[in-house]
């Protein structure tokens, strides 16, 4: 039997449409909220080569809403574990993992080796840097995107169609109320968002019924209200991509920075200084290393208290808060800052192993 | 004119509302965003696109709806 018979058995389908997945190439930037699902869904449907790009580790946060994980891989690279699990699901795929950020450095080589891009990052510093990267190299890619319980889904730089760019042309600046302030989302939002990018990315291999091109879909949890906006492509704003020498990230007030640090990695205890930028009511308190308290409340009118040697690990409950503490000492030019990636939970776990 | 606005993302939450009804008096949707942001100063630095029709508006496309969505993008994933 076909492990494709269903796919086999539509009519729009069939076994030509079924080697055509098979001999399509999907890269997945991101396997948290939208990336677990989109890749189940892409391996199942039997996408013959998958690409994963993912710096990060799983942490206990992530399990309310990023599926392919469990307990055990707590602190695992996500691209790692989500590709082994990815084979347990088709092994007859080719799967790819890639254990690193999506960067300047490598982003063209790899988004250059597939046909499809899914966006499925969690931040606008990355979510430019593909749209920019796939401008240039005119490739479509899909975008997913969410807010508390909304989600966004458009279909870029399909059949010569808009780019991200020319439906927000710069992202938020750096002044504008913060993009992750550790916001919450019903987990089983980048659920729907994630499969639909996956919906998307498959009607296009197949040539299935109209992608989401010139159009942003909105959908609302709640009320389960859908809108779909179109819009039009913006002539001056794929020219600026492409007439670059060289492209840039872009500056915006973003979860992603460069400095994060995890507890793997941490060493030499004695002489860190960690840096708790959780509210004083916030538990577990950890005590077992050097702390001292700088709640986010405070911290820009603090910040001078910061010793400028040695070096400063700050944490606080997800590793979100802790960013914009490393971005605001960062700016103050505060030597051997980092950020830890993981929450207060989890560190005072590993220090009472 | 009277225009019912409604926000998205955490523009709801940045205004506090879901939607809200404004006097204008722009003509097109360049004026509008300034309009929207002596009314509204909190929006003065965020990103955001305006739609009627479920048509996003550029700078010059007249206001001809008295509903109009206000979307600023989304980060999360």
């Amino acid at each position: 039997m076909n492990r494709y018979q269903r796919h086999i058995q539509l009519a729009e389908v069939g076994a030509s449409g079924q080697e055509k997945l098979s001999a399509a190439k999907v890269l997945v930037v991101g396997t948290g909220g939208l990336g677990c699902p989109a890749l189940q869904y892409l391996v199942a449907a039997g996408v013959g080569k998958i690409g994963i790009v993912d710096g990060d580790r799983v942490s206990l946060t992530n399990l309310q809403r990023q599926v392919l994980f469990d307990e055990k891989d707590v602190g695992l690279n996500k691209a790692i574990q989500a590709k082994e699990k990815l084979e347990a699901l088709n092994s007859k795929i080719e799967i790819e993992a890639f254990p690193n950020h999506l960067g300047l450095e490598n982003a063209e080589e790899l988004l250059g080796k597939y046909d499809i891009i899914l966006d499925c990052s969690d931040n606008f510093v990355t979510r430019y840097l593909v749209n920019d990267i796939c401008v240039r190299l005119e490739k479509p890619f899909v975008h997913g995107s969410l807010y508390k319980y909304e989600g966004q889904v458009s279909v870029f730089n399909y059949q010569s169609g808009p780019s991200y760019r020319c439906l927000f042309p710069d992202p938020p600046k750096s002044g504008d109320i913060p993009n992750c302030n550790e916001v919450g989302v019903l987990g089983v939002l980048p659920g729907i968002i994630g499969t639909l990018q996956a919906t998307e990315a498959i009607k296009m291999i197949l040539g299935l019924g109209s992608p989401l091109s010139r159009k942003l879909m909105h959908y609302n949890l709640l009320d389960h209200r859908q809108r779909i906006i179109e819009f039009s492509r913006n002539e001056g704003e794929i020219k600026k991509i492409k007439d670059l020498d060289t492209i840039s990230l872009v500056d915006t007030n973003d979860c992603q920075l460069e400095t994060q640090i995890s507890i793997e990695e941490l060493d030499n205890l004695e002489s860190t200084l960690f840096i708790d930028v959780r509210e004083l009511d916030e538990l577990p308190r950890v005590e077992k290393v050097n702390v001292s308290e700088l709640p986010m409340s405070q911290f820009s009118k603090e910040i001078k208290s910061i010793p400028v040697e040695g070096m400063k690990v700050f944490f606080c409950a997800s590793g979100i808060r802790s960013n914009q503490a490393l971005a605001k000492a960062k700016k103050q030019n505060i030597p051997n800052c980092y950020s830890l990636m993981e929450g207060a939970d989890e560190l005072e776990t590993w220090l009472n192993k | 004119m009277n225009i019912e606005f409604r926000y998205h993302g955490k523009l709801s939450e940045v205004l506090g509302r879901n939607s809200e009804r404004l006097q204008i008096t722009s003509q097109n949707a360049g004026d509008l965003i300034k309009e929207i942001i002596t009314h509204r100063p909190q929006l003065r630095e965020t990103t955001f696109q305006l739609a009627q029709k479920n048509k996003i508006m550029k700078s010059e496309t007249p206001i001809e709806e008295l509903d109009i969505d206000v979307f600023p993008p989304f980060s999360g994933g």
